[in-house]
């Protein structure tokens, strides 16, 4: 269908009658020096902290430094085409994106403009501050509903609530990326259910290629549905990388506001703070511990102190502080916004400076070991030093139930595994510690993008732990899981669906550990 | 940066107290010719400049080159100001303090610079227009315009006063015009 040579006219007509070329007085400055992503401006005088300026080229920028007579500003882009002596003018606004649904299953950079070339964002669009206040005490409430992972060493043994900021810390090549990708596809039967979890994936820094294989793994696993990735590349200026988590929390506030459950995964905010810091050097703030400036602390705190559950009561959360004007009339009360910030460590060094940070404002992390990933354990975690400091509330019964002891035994099991390796000569008691605990590690193993529904997990880490397993060798375990599986989904449908609502009763555990034992009876007699 | 930073705050000590000591003794405006004259000097005369910032010439000599050159033309106390400075060897600041005097002077008084750009010469009484119109978005006592031309505007003018500026040139609004129409705004 062509374009009618009328409309063409109506619509350049509409668009001048609605001009306004009643020109206002602006607030200029000069650009005294420009490169390296950021600018030194004379002038500009009334010019607020943060604040967003237009160069003469169109380009943006948002104003950081404000000194005696000059201002330090970074530049939104590149800085091609901005030369000495350009006007810069203000705006009257604070860095700002458009968010709504037409986001999702897209691509976008720091501003909120589509990457993957699909055309422009459909639907209606709200600007969004890039920063903004996190919410008050008031209008928060505990964490205490559980956030899926699908994968059974954390939901068991580090529960995730939703709401919650859990840290995945660990060296290059362990599997961070993985969990947080898992966790993503796992969504996937809540969107289908018609209860999704909105997923913000934001790369920070990281190849191109990487981030479109990200994309790919996502489409494949059909998590696009539900899920919008925030991509500043290493090629991107380093205003853009700092920012990027900013603009993806922003859109988790969209969907936290507006009263639905977001999980945004921060991959990562070493290369975020990496960033940061050579803004800042840039700017010429005076640099800190390992050249870091005096508020990287700051950055990071602030930004996940956005993530958030939000009070149930929407009264409550209509009259939550610094709301944007535009989402007037649209608040709604119990979103939550799950934070999964990623800390690539260098050789295990857990006692760097962001590291540390980091550490300190989450609740609690997932600590990745490449000596256990190589040990062939997947999810590679070390769950004597990871901890989920508020999850524990959000866990439901029947997983509480039966994985109440999991990390305390297995966590001891690493330590007599440790001792064993010295001396044979072992106690009854020690062995049978060392060899359920390898059982248990080992159907706690999983492999990637392969997350499964609670009551499965439920149901297999029931076997494990109550010794069903101690007459199986380790390495059908896998096996026997499968077989497991499949007898209780075909036969008892009914028992998983009461385990997945947390009921765990008498009823539940007799089907478990019966359909359990016929399964063990045949390993046993296998071996004999 | 920080020390052309450094050199302002210097200059406008210095000018700070000229014009006290000028208000006090009533030749505010006598100084102030002193001043503009001084300025126009420097500015037709590099070498004067550059004699002025020069580390091997002694501060002696550059007070005989400062006597020679004004003794008959300017007030005492502008004579006294420059002894002083050269006394203290800040000599080579001298334009800048000229600069924040006079732009401090002008603070003192109520008077307001502002930069008009139009494609055409001025008439009086647009000019007069102009001021109306400065005096609209800053309250002073006195403005004083200066003008440039631009045939680039195409038509209209562009007033600035400080940082503040109102562009109502042609090329502003065809310029907006062309921004409405390729994007959809940030």
């Amino acid at each position: 269908m062509s374009i009618r040579p009328d409309e063409v006219a109506a619509v350049l007509r509409e668009q001048l009658a609605g001009l306004n070329t009643a020109s206002e007085l602006e607030e200029v400055g000069t650009v005294l020096q420009v490169g390296d992503g950021v600018a030194r401006i004379d002038g500009l005088t009334k010019v607020q902290a943060g604040e967003l300026i237009e160069f003469e080229n169109g380009r943006k920028g948002l104003a950081l430094n404000l000194e005696e007579d000059s201002i330090g500003a970074v530049v939104l882009g590149s800085t091609q085409g901005i030369k000495e002596g350009d006007t810069v003018k203000r705006t009257r606004r604070i860095g700002a994106i458009n968010v709504g649904d037409g986001l999702l299953g897209r691509v976008v950079n720091t501003l909120g403009e589509p990457i993957d070339g699909r055309g422009p964002i459909e639907g209606e669009l709200f600007e969004m501050p890039l920063e903004r206040k996190a919410p008050g005490v008031i209008y928060r409430q505990p964490v205490n509903e559980p956030l899926q992972t699908g994968i059974k060493a954390i939901d068991a043994m580090i529960p995730i609530g939703r709401g919650q900021r859990e840290l995945i810390i660990g060296d290059r090549q362990t599997g961070k990326t993985t969990i947080a990708l898992d966790t993503i596809i796992n969504q996937r039967s809540f969107f289908e259910q018609g209860a999704p979890v909105y997923c913000i994936y934001v790369a920070i820094g990281q190849k191109a290629s990487n981030v479109a294989s990200v994309a790919a793994t996502l489409e494949k696993h059909g998590a696009t549905g539900y899920t919008v990735i925030v991509a500043a590349t290493a090629a991107d200026p380093a205003a853009l990388q700092f920012y990027a988590p900013f603009a993806g929390a922003t859109i988790g506030e969209y969907f936290r506001d507006t009263g639905r459950p977001a999980l945004i995964i921060y991959d990562d905010l070493s290369k975020q703070a990496v960033a940061y810091r050579e803004v800042s050097l840039l700017l010429r703030r005076p640099p800190g511990r390992e050249a870091y400036p005096g508020d990287v602390f700051y950055l990071h705190a602030r930004l996940l102190e956005r993530a958030a559950k939000i009070n149930n009561n929407d009264a409550i959360a209509q009259k939550m502080n610094d709301l944007p004007p535009s989402l007037q009339g649209r608040v709604k009360g119990g979103g939550s916004l799950t934070a999964l910030p990623i800390i690539e460590t260098q050789a295990g060094d857990v006692s760097a400076y962001v590291p540390t940070n980091v550490i300190s404002i989450t609740d609690g992390q997932i600590f990745l070991e490449s000596s256990l990933f190589n040990a062939g354990i997947r999810p590679a975690i070390n769950i004597g030093i990871s901890v989920s400091r508020v999850g524990g509330a959000a866990q439901i019964q029947s997983m509480k139930k039966v994985a109440g002891t999991l990390k305390l035994d297995q966590a001891q099991f690493r330590e007599l595994e440790a001792f064993s390796k010295f001396g044979s000569d072992l106690d009854v008691a020690t062995q049978r510690t060392i060899d359920r605990g390898r059982k248990n590690q080992e159907m706690l193993n999983q492999s990637q993008y392969s997350p499964a529904p609670v009551e499965q997990q439920i149901a297999a880490l029931y076997a494990s732990i109550n010794g069903y397993l101690d007459k199986v060798p380790e390495a059908r375990i896998k096996d026997f899981e499968k077989t497991y599986m499949a007898l209780l989904e075909s036969l008892h449908g009914d028992t998983l669906n009461k385990i997945a609502a947390g009921d765990w009763g008498g009823e539940v555990t007799t089907v478990l550990a019966a359909e359990a034992k016929i399964i063990m009876q045949k390993y046993h007699q296998e071996k004999t | 940066m920080g020390s052309s930073h450094q050199m302002n705050r210097i200059a406008s000590q210095y000018a700070t107290v000229l014009l006290q000591l000028a208000v006090e003794k009533n030749v505010a405006e006598r100084i102030h010719t002193d001043m503009l004259c001084f300025s126009q000097v420097c500015a037709a005369n590099r070498c004067l400049v550059t004699t002025l910032k020069s580390p091997i010439i002694k501060h002696d000599k550059k007070l005989a080159v400062l006597q020679a050159i004004f003794q008959n033309e300017v007030h005492d106390l502008t004579l006294s100001f420059l002894a002083m400075v050269t006394h203290k060897h800040r000599e080579a600041l001298l334009p800048a303090m000229a600069q924040a005097f006079l732009a401090q002077y002008h603070q003192h008084q109520g008077i307001k610079l502002a930069q008009v750009t139009t494609t055409f010469p001025l008439s009086d009484q647009l000019t007069r227009q102009l001021q109306e119109i400065v005096q609209k978005i800053t309250p002073c006592q006195q403005v004083i315009l200066e003008h440039s031309i631009d045939p680039d505007l195409i038509g209209g003018y562009v007033l600035q006063v400080e940082d503040k500026r109102l562009d109502q040139s042609l090329r502003k609004k065809l310029l907006t015009l062309k921004m409405n129409c390729v994007t959809e705004g940030y």
